[in-house]
């Protein structure tokens, strides 16, 4: 009798499993790049963080590695962070990518710009997007 | 013959009177005892008659008698009954206590261990495609990252 509920229960898991609904993955490419004011290596080397929030049909927040983001005389020659890539279960709606960098704090006062992207889901698909951050802070005061 | 008058005559008498009567009890347990081992003999199965009939057949074996009271199969003497009982006590224990032969163990048996081979088998089967399809309902495998790359974020990372 027991077993016979085991047997029924692991015949029905699948089911289970599959009742909850398939997942599939949405890409987003988005190309990182510095814009206005980010022509010295003076300016670049300011830039202590780079801080990207996802926001909208997903919700999420990371770092671009030092190694990039703190590389002050590549910037200042290519103003290019690179590309990254972001996956998400969402099938559907908008997703915004905002870039914001900093300099020593990650406070409003120590930003030194940010920008954003809008991007709408394309469920399996990848979708491309770029963002552009102008300098618009001087950041904060040594 | 000792003369009635004389003073020795009544004691004579009883005397006589005395061995007579032993005699006749005599004669009379010997014809009794002989009548009841007649009837007791007539008794026994197989015989078709009591008497010992040696000439019968002529060389037929003499069959051998023995009396009740010494029959192995009927004894009579306590100690011996109460030996028989306890034999018969002690046969009957044994034959209780003797284990049912129910052939080897049943893990000794080889369908014992296929089945349980199968049991595991379906259950690592059953656990393996479950994952496997948990995965794949769960997206799968997410895309490789680029090594070009700043890095890659998000579901499955």
């Amino acid at each position: 009798m027991m077993l016979r509920r085991w047997l029924l229960l692991l015949a029905l898991l699948p089911l289970v499993v599959l009742a909850q609904g398939c997942s599939t993955y949405s890409y987003f490419d988005v190309d990182l790049k510095l814009g206005d004011g980010f022509n010295t290596v003076v300016q670049t080397g300011n830039i202590t963080k780079c801080h990207v929030f996802v926001t909208g049909a997903a919700t999420d927040d990371f770092l671009i590695g030092n190694n990039i983001c703190l590389n002050s005389d590549k910037l200042a020659s290519t103003k290019d962070l690179g590309k990254i890539r972001y996956s998400t279960f969402a099938d559907s709606g908008d997703v915004t990518f905002t870039l914001r960098l900093f300099h020593l704090m990650e406070t409003d006062a120590c930003e030194l710009g940010h920008a954003d992207t809008k991007l709408t889901v394309s469920s399996g698909n990848t979708v491309a997007g770029m963002i552009t951050v102008p300098l618009s802070g001087p950041g904060c005061p040594q | 013959m000792i003369s009635p008058t004389s003073p020795k005559f009544w004691t004579w008498k009883k005397s006589t009177r005395w061995t007579t009567g032993v005699v006749i009890m005599g004669v009379a347990a010997f014809l009794l005892s002989s009548s009841v081992a007649r009837t007791a003999r007539a008794a026994e199965p197989g015989e078709t008659s009591g008497e010992l009939s040696g000439s019968e057949g002529g060389d037929k074996a003499k069959p051998q008698y023995s009396l009740q009271a010494s029959d192995p199969d009927n004894p009579t003497d306590p100690e011996v009954i109460a030996a028989k009982k306890k034999a018969a006590v002690d046969a009957e224990l044994a034959k209780k206590n003797k284990p049912v032969d129910t052939g080897p163990p049943v893990y000794q048996k080889w369908q014992f261990w296929a089945i349980v081979g199968g049991v595991v088998v379906a259950l690592v089967g059953g656990i393996y495609a479950t994952s496997k399809i948990v995965h794949s309902v769960r997206g799968g495998d997410v895309a490789p990252c680029p090594t070009d790359y700043a890095g890659c974020f998000g579901e499955g990372r």
